[in-house]
């Protein structure tokens, strides 16, 4: 007889959601806490019950994907605890610490599943701090869950799969497109093209959004440098300076998106001090998705970004191994279902890989040469110039030393729009690889709480 | 008077309407609409940063950032990008408005 204890699990996208639905298939009950309103996560972003869309219109070629996972999640909501609006902000070893419905509580678990997902990875531009600038996610959200555009026309500026994504849906909903603006160079991306040809019907799709584009007459340049965000006096953005390398040119716009890839959030993992795969910034687990800490398990975008189907696979497989720890025993055709899933997640990691390769970010010497001016915490309102005095002058080889002395990092974001950048700077300060930098450490509250005299 | 807006609708518009308040002004959106969906469609911004007083509207749209934030009129604080808008609510873009 096994004694399951409580298992949790922290997000409600497609990793928490496959976790979910494979333990219920047990017979296990999972809570699961959901940060948004609905299940789904960012990717399977559910417009809210008002709207009558279709999931044609709403998620494009993933159409299929995404009403299959909703309503196999919908059929087990009575089986699970599922716990929407619901955040956690702290957590320590055996206990989380929660903001919901019923105001703050704590939930204890005998096995955790993380499944926290991501947010853009973004580097600033200069002027971005003006109202108009979006992340990529974000004008993705606006027009899956909102039905709306955050500017007409509106310009995509950065890389990776979701800067070719976004700007074709965005043409597909007839907004005018003013301009993508991809900073990784042709070279890059046909140099990825053997890692990129594992998954060539997502590879094809993705040129096929660039072809569609450019054949639209969307001016699209590759090897692009933003220059600066140009705005009014008053505020919102009026357009963005670019330049190729030739020339330099200005394109008017009334919304500006921007997002180099995905960053993972490891907020929670930190806090439960899962350590990190050495030389890389990432939480460490086992092949099936287990950390190192006892109970703790790990899986989707939140601990490597690979993308919304290896958020799934991953998902299977950490309850999978929750399975195996707690002594079920599974069936022959469970134990090749899990071959399975490894084989194709081992598939999509190499695609990753070669995804990071066609779209690299802006390098660490181009960041750290921007005018000084530039705000790197669009928080706190920190400068370049701030930034880089303090690397200089105290040697700063640490993000967490740089946040101390700048508050660079230390604002409502809690760094995650900033982290990135900090790391560049410090790379281009110290010649250090990012690898050997330390982290930026996790601070409780991760997110920003209401403190109400009147407890709701 | 208000700026022309910047965000535009694209479908989805067969719903309910709402009315809600901002900094004092009506403004009509539509069930299921985010109060930040409200104030981008009528032109306005959200609350100040706190360092050089820049209007800010919104940067990750999923409550992340946390850079949309707007108060009630009792002084509560929300993220207006995953808030959805009720008939009659009222915000303030700045705390003084919400009586701060």
């Amino acid at each position: 007889m096994v004694t399951d204890g409580q298992i949790v699990i922290v997000g409600a996208g497609p990793a928490g959601m496959e976790t979910a639905l494979k333990l219920v298939k047990f017979g296990l009950q999972p809570i699961v806490i959901d940060a948004g309103a609905h299940s789904g996560g960012q990717i399977y972003r559910r417009p809210p019950v008002a709207h009558k869309r279709s999931y044609r219109t709403i998620y494009g070629a993933d159409a299929v994907k995404a009403r299959h996972l909703h309503d196999a999640f919908d059929a087990i909501r009575n089986a699970i605890d599922y716990r929407p609006n619901t955040r956690v902000w702290a957590a320590h070893a055996g206990e989380l610490f929660l903001d919901g419905p019923d105001g703050r509580t704590t939930l204890t678990y005998d096995k955790l599943i993380l499944c926290t997902g991501a947010t853009d990875r973004v580097f600033p531009i200069p002027g971005w701090e003006a109202p108009g600038c979006y992340s990529l996610g974000g004008a993705q959200i606006a027009l899956k869950s909102q039905a709306l555009t955050l500017g007409d026309p509106i310009g995509f500026v950065g890389a990776g799969p979701l800067l070719w994504l976004v700007a074709w849906q965005h043409l597909q909903f007839g907004v005018q497109v003013a301009g993508v603006w991809c900073t990784a160079t042709r070279r890059d991306l046909f140099r990825a093209l053997p890692w990129l040809a594992l998954r060539p019907r997502l590879a094809f799709r993705g040129v096929r959004q660039i072809f569609a584009l450019w054949h639209a007459g969307v001016p699209v340049q590759f090897g692009a440098h933003p220059v600066a965000v140009t705005a009014n006096a008053d505020g919102p953005i009026t357009g963005l300076r670019w330049s190729n390398g030739r020339k330099t040119s200005e394109t008017p716009l009334r919304a500006l998106a921007l997002g180099w890839h995905l960053r993972s959030e490891t907020q929670l993992s930190h806090l439960l001090e899962v350590p990190s795969v050495s030389g890389q910034h990432r939480p460490m687990i086992d092949s099936a998705g287990r950390s190192p800490v006892q109970g703790i398990y790990l899986a989707g975008d939140g601990v490597e970004i690979l993308g919304a189907d290896a958020a799934r696979t991953g998902g299977r497989m950490a309850a999978t191994a929750v399975l195996a720890d707690l002594g079920y025993q599974q069936t022959w055709l469970d134990k090749l279902k899990s071959i399975a899933d490894r084989a194709k997640h081992a598939q999509m990691r190499g695609f990753a890989k070669g995804l990071a390769r066609a779209f690299p970010p802006p390098c660490a010497k181009r960041l750290s040469s921007l005018p000084e001016t530039t705000i790197v915490c669009r928080c706190e309102n920190v400068t370049l110039a701030a930034i880089g005095a303090v690397a200089e002058n105290w040697k700063c080889q640490d993000i967490n030393r740089i946040k101390a002395l700048t508050r660079a990092g230390m604002g409502r974001c809690q760094g995650r729009y900033c982290g990135a950048t900090l790391a560049a700077i410090v790379t281009a300060e110290t010649g250090r690889a990012q690898s050997e930098i330390p982290e930026h450490r996790a601070q409780a509250p991760i997110y920003p709480l209401p403190f109400n005299v009147d407890d709701r | 008077m208000a700026p022309r807006p910047r965000a535009k609708r694209l479908g989805a518009i067969d719903r309910r309407s709402v009315h809600l308040q901002v900094d004092g002004i009506a403004v009509q959106a539509l069930e299921g609409d985010t109060v930040l969906t409200a104030i981008l469609l009528h032109g306005g911004q959200t609350g100040a940063d706190a360092f050089n007083q820049t209007k800010q509207a919104g940067f990750c749209l999923m409550g992340a950032c946390q850079s949309c934030w707007v108060w009630t009129s009792n002084a509560q604080r929300l993220r207006a990008c995953d808030a959805e808008v009720k008939e009659g609510l009222e915000v303030f873009t700045t705390s003084k408005g919400a009586g701060w």
